[in-house]
């Protein structure tokens, strides 16, 4: 039986909120599990939003392009 | 059979994660609700952490005309990126979206779908129109992306949903769909709100493939009892008893007897005597396993309902084992 509020339970805790009850059924290497996939989830997500953010800016016509810079990177 | 509500609901998470569901395979016993829940707040967290740049990008909106936001996107944003931005747009702005949707095809539609946010399909599921969104529901069923297809199906007005019915062309995909839909008072209400004659046609696929059978199981056990006995009649009136025995066998290999049961619990005198009568099903290694099955879930109605119809020795055999496996009510 894993013991509760460890560091992996801990941590995934703090990410999606002390009241959700189905992390109780969780043991501590299934919360380490979750905790690596969220992150890596998280990190694809940012690298591609980056990346079409960037080209998509490139492609604007230009008289919107400034501007539209400026609002997403101020 | 594993829950099909449940295996949608791993599914859902596996796509939210970027990993194949066997590796989340363990998880299945957190139940339909239990990972629809964890699901719900791992998807909420990773949207509300780019909210800042999906606030920027609604900014951005008015500086680009709906058709080059349109032509653009379908150039260079992937999927991914278009889907989760669309959901944040098409909240802030729900009229612009359904004017952007319209100038997307419906296959770069159905490859953006997957990533929404789940919480922005409630909000533009019942904006789009219904000509903009058959068209990209049955690329989703040439896809056999049922789980995502199902998301607008949870959302969708009642015209939409007679929408989708009449515009979809694979009957045996929506009754896919319609199996995968989240809550069981959700599932009732759409299978209200189309005609009695509508609703048969996709009963009656269930019959066509082992699949489909449980897909149509899991509808039918999810339902009213008033419902499940009428759609009932109208699967038994499609199987002759060579079919109703083939469907008896596939129930028992794939695992689906409970289903089976809380369905025979509905069913009416005609349907539960035709069950009952069925040779296969008087075999004592099937009888023992439904005994097994309720016995499991401690669920007795359709049991009991099928040993009112059972006569003879097939009558005797069931007798004697619901007396050993329920002795507190024997």
């Amino acid at each position: 039986m894993a013991k509760r509020n460890s560091d992996a339970s801990s941590a995934l805790r703090r990410q999606l909120g002390s009241d959700l009850d189905v992390l109780d059924q969780l043991t501590e290497p299934e919360c380490a599990e979750l905790l690596g996939l969220i992150d890596d989830a998280r990190a694809a997500q940012k690298v591609a939003l980056d990346a079409a953010l960037g080209e998509v800016l490139g492609k604007l016509p230009r008289l919107v392009r400034l501007p539209a810079r400026k609002i997403m990177f101020g | 059979m594993s829950d099909l509500v449940t295996r949608a609901q791993l599914i859902m998470l596996a796509e939210l994660l970027d990993v194949e569901p066997e590796r989340l395979r363990h998880l299945e016993r957190l139940g339909a609700d239990g990972l629809r829940t964890l699901r719900e707040r791992i998807s909420d967290r990773l949207f509300d952490e780019q909210a800042a740049v999906f606030a920027r990008l609604n900014r951005l909106a008015p500086l680009v005309p709906n058709g080059v936001v349109a032509k653009l996107s379908q150039a260079i944003v992937p999927p991914l990126v278009a889907g989760r931005a669309a959901g944040a747009l098409g909240v802030e702005n729900p009229g612009r979206a359904t004017s952007v949707l319209s100038d997307l095809s419906a296959e770069y539609m159905a490859d953006c779908a997957p990533y929404l946010d789940q919480r922005t399909v409630a909000v533009l599921a019942p904006n789009i129109p219904v000509d903009v969104l058959v068209p990209a529901a049955n690329e989703l069923m040439r896809r056999h992306a049922y789980v995502t297809a199902s998301w607008f199906l949870d959302y969708s007005t009642p015209e939409l949903v007679l929408g989708l019915e009449e515009g979809i062309t694979d009957k045996a995909g929506l009754l896919h769909t319609t199996a995968l839909v989240q809550s069981d008072e959700r599932l009732e209400e759409i299978i209200r709100i189309l005609p009695t004659e509508r609703v048969a046609v996709i009963v009656r696929t269930a019959v066509s493939s082992p699949d489909l059978l449980m897909a149509g199981l899991s509808v039918l056990s999810r339902l009213s009892p008033e419902l499940t006995a009428s759609l009932g009649d109208v699967l038994f009136e499609e199987l002759d008893d060579d079919g109703l025995t083939d469907v008896l066998r596939t129930v028992v290999e794939r695992d689906a007897v409970t289903e089976l049961l809380t369905v025979a619990a509905a069913l009416r005198p005609a349907a539960l005597a035709r069950l009952a009568a069925n040779p296969y099903l008087t075999e004592p290694g099937t009888l023992e396993m439904f005994v097994l099955r309720a016995a499991e879930q401690d669920y007795w109605a359709g049991l009991d309902r099928v040993a009112e119809h059972l006569t003879g020795e097939a009558a005797r055999l069931l007798e004697e084992r619901l007396t050993e496996a329920r002795p507190a009510a024997s």
